[in-house]
């Protein structure tokens, strides 16, 4: 393990992490542009190298592009990558108040540390930890996609009505196209454009930015509270709070690790759980929502943790947790590496020497995350609204058709953009919609094929309610919808007494 | 008992629509495909109604936003003619005239000429920007 450790360390793998952590960075800071894309892009660079170097720079680019989503979400309100979209809960809030320049050092810090326990987590448990990713079947998915829907009354900021028809209207965009099992085709208007249903990152742009862009040419105000003078970067005021939300910071962390090894996830699902639970555990839940570095850390922490998480079940078992994982897991199959619980052991010193890396590029990460971060909230909040809206404008058009490279993707954004508008001048927030969008298929899909099980094994209350994973997600979902009533309860009866 | 002109009677209502087609729609898919839309038109045709019986009864009005709703219809109307402009003459054309008009639906005082000037140039280098990453360095096909 020294070897690897010390093999780690020479200027060309620390050259590579360095470049690699830049390029992903500044990738997944442009709306549209996600980690898988990162990824993509970059792989065929690594053909050249040896294993250890070509895993160690992909690792970067990943770990990069997970934390670069957090700018754009932070500063325009337009989750980067899905991942973000947690953050842009409470960094836009605290940005449109002044500290967006904290919320970016805070978000950067958190990656690191979510980043660094994602990687010790594969150094140390990654064997033990794939085995029971395996034991994840249809229906433990279906109740983690519905533990994700419960965080509907998280998100809903009071409204918890309105929260649970965003949540019904996310679903039902989720069943646009042909059906996850059974291939209906549905509500698509005999138009080919919507066979393939609502891809996620064009909703994302048009439900969170357009709303954000046509709101910043509605009125005088500044789009965000400018850099003040001689606060620099804030990083002992981020040190600070980071410090008080130590426990926040850990679980967020090991919340992203868990969900990162269980393939198809994600860091969005991560992020959102991980906010649920700072939320629910704290004592200002009144404050999130309106701008709480509580759940920017959270969110950070959670998403980057993923990226260590994600490799678990791709190196041990061959199965990736996250679709950059699959591309990686592509590029390790053509420079000849074969996966599996022998890789540890035959190809040890590669994998060691990788997972060396990438902690050292989570580490490289905060200075490079503090100078880009720091540059692009003195950029944005400078730039006038007339300059700024054409901009934005420019990348949101960009970001949408640059997925799949299809125009129809753009009509698509416009078209949420101006339903999300429209619905938040009656109440309805983004988040709920997209919750609902994005957890939809896991949802069906899990359902649908557990019922199936279930049926054909002749106990389909066993199946959904008998396995002891399930069994603990649905007391996870019971604490979640409960805990919040059980504790105004208390609370109530406290100031009873006290009156009395 | 409440004014019928409440606000969220318009959102109700059409969630009642919504709901209703979805649901109509579903009766024709299979057992299996139809159980998620079901779901979802069920619950935003009972939301709509829980919507409207609220509205009515109990007068939990949403505030009404204080923006003015011109210069965002305008630039709504701009990026939707920019989407459908984008596949036909261009993504660096297409851009360019979006970015311009964006550009002066945002303006709130009239600015002077080197002002223009400066924002001109710095869009165009900012679209010709973006064009060369993601056309010449990510390989994506712009239109």
């Amino acid at each position: 393990m020294l070897d690897a450790l010390i093999n780690a360390f020479t200027p060309f793998n620390l050259a590579l992490a360095l470049i690699g952590v830049f390029l992903g960075t500044i990738i997944g800071a442009l709306p549209g542009l996600s980690a898988t894309m990162a990824v993509a892009v970059l792989v065929p660079f690594t053909f050249t190298l040896d294993p250890a170097s070509g895993l160690i720079a992909l690792g970067a680019v990943y770990t990069g592009a997970i934390y670069g989503g957090a700018y754009a979400a932070i500063l325009v309100n337009t989750p980067g990558t899905p991942a973000a979209i947690a953050t842009a809960l409470d960094g836009f809030p605290m940005a449109k108040r002044g500290d967006g320049d904290l919320a970016v050092t805070m978000s950067c810090f958190a990656s690191a540390v979510g980043g660094v326990i994602g990687a010790l987590f594969l150094l140390v448990l990654a064997p033990p930890l794939a085995t029971i990713a395996l034991r994840f079947g249809p229906v433990e998915y279906f109740w983690l996609a519905i533990f994700g829907l419960s965080l509907i009354a998280v998100l809903s900021k009071g409204a918890t009505l309105k929260g649970l028809i965003g949540g019904f209207i996310g679903l039902g965009l989720s069943t646009i196209g042909s059906a996850v099992v059974g291939g209906d085709v549905r509500y698509t208007f005999d138009s080919p454009a919507l066979l393939g249903g609502i891809h996620i990152i064009p909703a994302l742009i048009g439900l969170y930015c357009i709303p954000v862009l046509l709101n910043m040419v509605g009125t005088r105000d500044p789009h965000i509270e400018r850099a003040s003078a001689g606060k620099g970067s804030r990083i002992g005021d981020a040190i600070g709070l980071m410090w008080r939300s130590k426990f926040n910071l850990i679980r967020s962390s090991v919340v992203g690790t868990v969900i990162g090894i269980l393939p198809a996830a994600g860091g969005a699902v991560a992020g959102l759980v991980a906010y649920s639970e700072a939320r629910r555990t704290s004592s200002h839940k009144e404050d999130f929502g309106k701008g709480a570095p509580d759940g920017v850390i959270a969110s950070e922490s959670a998403n980057s943790a993923t990226v260590g998480g994600g490799f678990v079940p791709t190196l041990v078992l061959g199965i990736p947790g996250t679709p950059p994982d699959a591309i990686i897991l592509g590029g390790l199959m053509v420079q000849g590496i074969r996966v599996g619980p022998q890789l540890f052991t035959e190809q040890a010193s590669t994998v060691y020497t990788f997972i060396f890396g990438l902690l050292i590029a989570t580490v490289i990460m905060v200075p490079v995350g503090l100078l880009i971060g720091r540059t692009a909230f003195k950029t944005i909040s400078s730039i006038p609204k007339s300059a700024l809206a054409p901009a934005i404008g420019a990348l949101i058009m960009i970001g949408s058709y640059a997925v799949e490279q299809n125009p129809n993707h753009v009509v698509m954004m416009v078209i949420l953009g101006a339903f999300a508008w429209g619905a938040a001048r009656y109440g309805f927030e983004p988040s709920p919609v997209v919750l609902g969008l994005i957890l939809g298929p896991i949802a069906e899909q899990g359902f649908v094929q557990g019922y199936l099980i279930g049926n054909a094994s002749g106990n389909l209350f066993a199946e959904f309610f008998g396995r002891p994973i399930s069994l603990g997600i649905i007391f996870v979902i019971a604490l979640t919808l409960l805990w919040p009533l059980w504790a105004e309860r208390r609370a109530r009866s406290k100031v009873d007494v006290l009156n009395d | 008992m409440t004014s019928p002109n409440h606000r969220d009677l318009i959102p109700s209502a059409g969630l009642i629509l919504l709901g209703g087609y979805a649901l109509y729609e579903a009766s024709s898919m299979s057992a299996f495909g139809a159980i998620f839309p079901r779901l979802a038109g069920g619950g935003m045709t009972l939301g709509g109604m829980a919507l409207a019986v609220r509205a009515l009864v109990f007068n939990a009005a949403s505030p009404v936003p204080a923006e003015t709703l011109g210069r965002p219809a305008l630039m709504l109307a701009t990026l939707a003619a920019w989407a459908v402009a984008l596949p036909i003459i261009g993504f660096i054309p297409a851009s360019l005239i979006g970015a311009a008009a964006a550009m002066v639906i945002a303006m709130n005082d009239r600015p002077s000429a080197k002002e223009l000037i400066y924002h001109a140039v710095g869009l165009t280098a900012l679209i010709l920007a973006i064009a060369g990453v993601f056309g010449g360095l990510l390989n994506v096909p712009l239109p």
